[in-house]
């Protein structure tokens, strides 16, 4: 992994620890996990997406590029 | 209303959806009203019979059985009985990984099929024929467009949290689930990973921006509207292939060990003594003619694949995970009938859960017709200070038929135990031996191995003990 995405993740880490909340409460702690699940489903659900058709969007990149070149 | 003469799985009582029971020994499970739907899905669309042939899922059938609790029951059904249910804590570090590429693979499938999983306990997997299986036939449910997934804390605790300590830590740190019923809390994952969360992705999303979510959701109360509706089928799938890249890029670390090394090396066996001792052993076990075979202290498995001519099924107990790492690895490609486990026996794993009863202790599970214990005794009596009367006891407790070493004290092995320590083992002698388990057992026949100051001995427990 990269030098700068260690960074990244390391700076965000040390900006959520900064709004740090111990958790031995009542509420399922379940909750937390949904609510996780519905803030990362654009990004997860993009990253698969463009994963899935990544053969395809290739395909079309260098059609438009060859077009563009001749 | 409840019928007689049946007795409840003390370890199924959490789902309001069914249990399992066992009525004259065989093992049913209910399924309660609630279920109806999700077993009819489950059934009707092909996800079943899917995953019965892909051998993901224990395969059962419908009987007409009094149920055991008649008010509420839809349907018994019959699953196929595992021989032997072991534990995420007994597990080395690729039964624990297989087992988690197998539940995210099942959750594929039942994607495919309308359905999803509606919990990932590590305890639903089993091995037969050294393969992971589904075995809680309960975890279906018809998925609703738009959720998010109800298992993925779970699947993260019970499989991504303690392979990844396993694998960026120590191969271990599974043992944590003796204490941690539910797998590891994602909290104590963070905690233990520390500055290991920043450096991969996974760790990153799945345990630290995780259990950041959880803990800072654990005070606050949510409006329902708010957790409605938002997780689309292509993040479903994204979030599944996210947990199966992350559970697939973990290794161990450390391939090695003092002991995996130790049968290699043939340190205490001329090759002409090992032949003896292997031809001994296997006329043993044609007179034992056994079923099933407990192969204790057995390293990487030579003599459980011995054992495994014989008899139909053999578990392979080591106290050294990279042993039974290299044990797995080698019987997973032919589907051995060998299911290797770690285990530690003066130390052997406890009953846990609600009453201590919910996940049983190694001797309230089963015992076996045939005890293997070659190079063991002396690990036993000298490393672990277990008198003989208490060893004997044990193997009379846990078998019938016997096949046991005796290491004396002037083995080259046993001298190097007693190295650095005073000797305060006098009645550690083969006489002694003899005497303390001819209390319990009958000693058949016994064998000098050649070239070689060992002995090996067939003894059959006594009726009366």
């Amino acid at each position: 992994m990269s030098t700068s995405l260690v960074v990244l993740f390391f700076t965000i880490g040390l900006l959520l620890s900064l709004l740090e909340t111990r958790a031995y409460a009542y509420i399922d702690p379940g909750t937390g996990s949904y609510l996780f699940q519905i803030m990362v489903a654009s990004l997860i659900g993009a990253g698969f997406a463009i994963k899935t058709y990544w053969s395809r969007i290739k395909k079309f990149v260098k059609n438009l590029l060859r077009k563009n070149s001749s | 209303m409840m019928s007689p003469n049946w007795v409840a799985e003390a370890g199924s009582f959490r789902d309001p959806n069914g249990f399992v029971f066992y009525r004259d020994g065989t093992v049913y499970r209910q399924l309660n009203r609630k279920h109806e739907d999700n077993y009819h899905r489950l059934v009707n669309s092909g996800l079943y019979e899917s995953l019965v042939e892909s051998k993901l899922l224990v395969p059962h059938k419908e009987v007409d059985v009094p149920p055991a609790d008649r008010d509420d029951c839809f349907k018994i059904i019959q699953p196929e009985r595992i021989p032997f249910l072991s534990y995420i804590h007994e597990w080395c570090f690729s039964q624990l990984k297989d087992a988690a590429l197998v539940t995210l693979r099942i959750q594929k499938k039942a994607l495919d099929f309308g359905m999803s999983l509606r919990d990932c306990s590590a305890y639903n997997i089993q091995f037969m024929e050294c393969r992971p299986v589904l075995i809680d036939t309960l975890s279906f449910g018809i998925h609703e467009e738009g959720q998010p997934w109800g298992a993925y804390r779970q699947f993260c605790q019970h499989f991504l949290a303690p392979l990844m300590l396993m694998s960026r830590l120590d191969v271990r740190l599974n043992q944590l689930c003796v204490t941690e019923l539910d797998g590891i809390p994602l909290h104590l994952a963070r905690t233990l990973l520390s500055h290991r969360v920043y450096t991969s992705w996974p760790a990153f999303l799945h345990i630290y921006l995780h259990a950041r979510f959880e803990d800072y959701y654990s005070t606050r109360i949510v409006p329902k509207d708010r957790s409605a509706g938002r997780f689309s089928h292509y993040s479903f799938r994204g979030l599944i292939d996210s947990l199966e890249n992350a559970v697939m890029r973990l290794k161990l670390k450390q391939r090695s060990s003092q002991w995996l090394t130790y049968a290699a090396e043939g340190q205490s066996y001329s090759d002409d003594s090992f032949d003896h001792k292997v031809q001994t052993v296997k006329a043993y076990l044609d007179k034992c003619k056994p079923t099933e075979v407990w192969d204790l202290g057995s390293n990487t498995g030579v003599f459980s694949r011995v054992a495994s001519e014989s008899a139909s099924r053999i578990i392979a107990f080591d106290q050294d995970p990279y042993c039974v790492e290299a044990n797995y690895l080698q019987v997973k490609p032919d589907r051995a009938n060998i299911l290797p486990l770690v285990l530690n026996l003066s130390n052997p794993t406890p009953a846990i859960g609600w009453e201590n009863q919910e996940r049983r202790s190694l001797l309230q599970r089963a015992s076996a017709d045939t005890v293997l214990a070659l190079a063991l005794i002396h690990h036993l009596a000298i490393t672990n200070n277990l008198p003989l009367p208490k060893l004997a006891s044990f193997f009379a407790k846990i078998c019938r038929w016997l096949i046991i070493e005796f290491v004396p004290k002037d083995d080259p092995k046993v001298q190097l135990l007693l190295t650095n320590r005073e000797d305060i083992f006098p009645r550690y002698t083969i006489a002694a031996f003899e005497h303390e388990f001819g209390r319990l057992f009958s000693i058949e026949t016994r064998t000098e191995i050649r070239s070689c100051k060992r002995t090996l001995f067939l003894m059959q427990r006594l009726p009366s003990s």
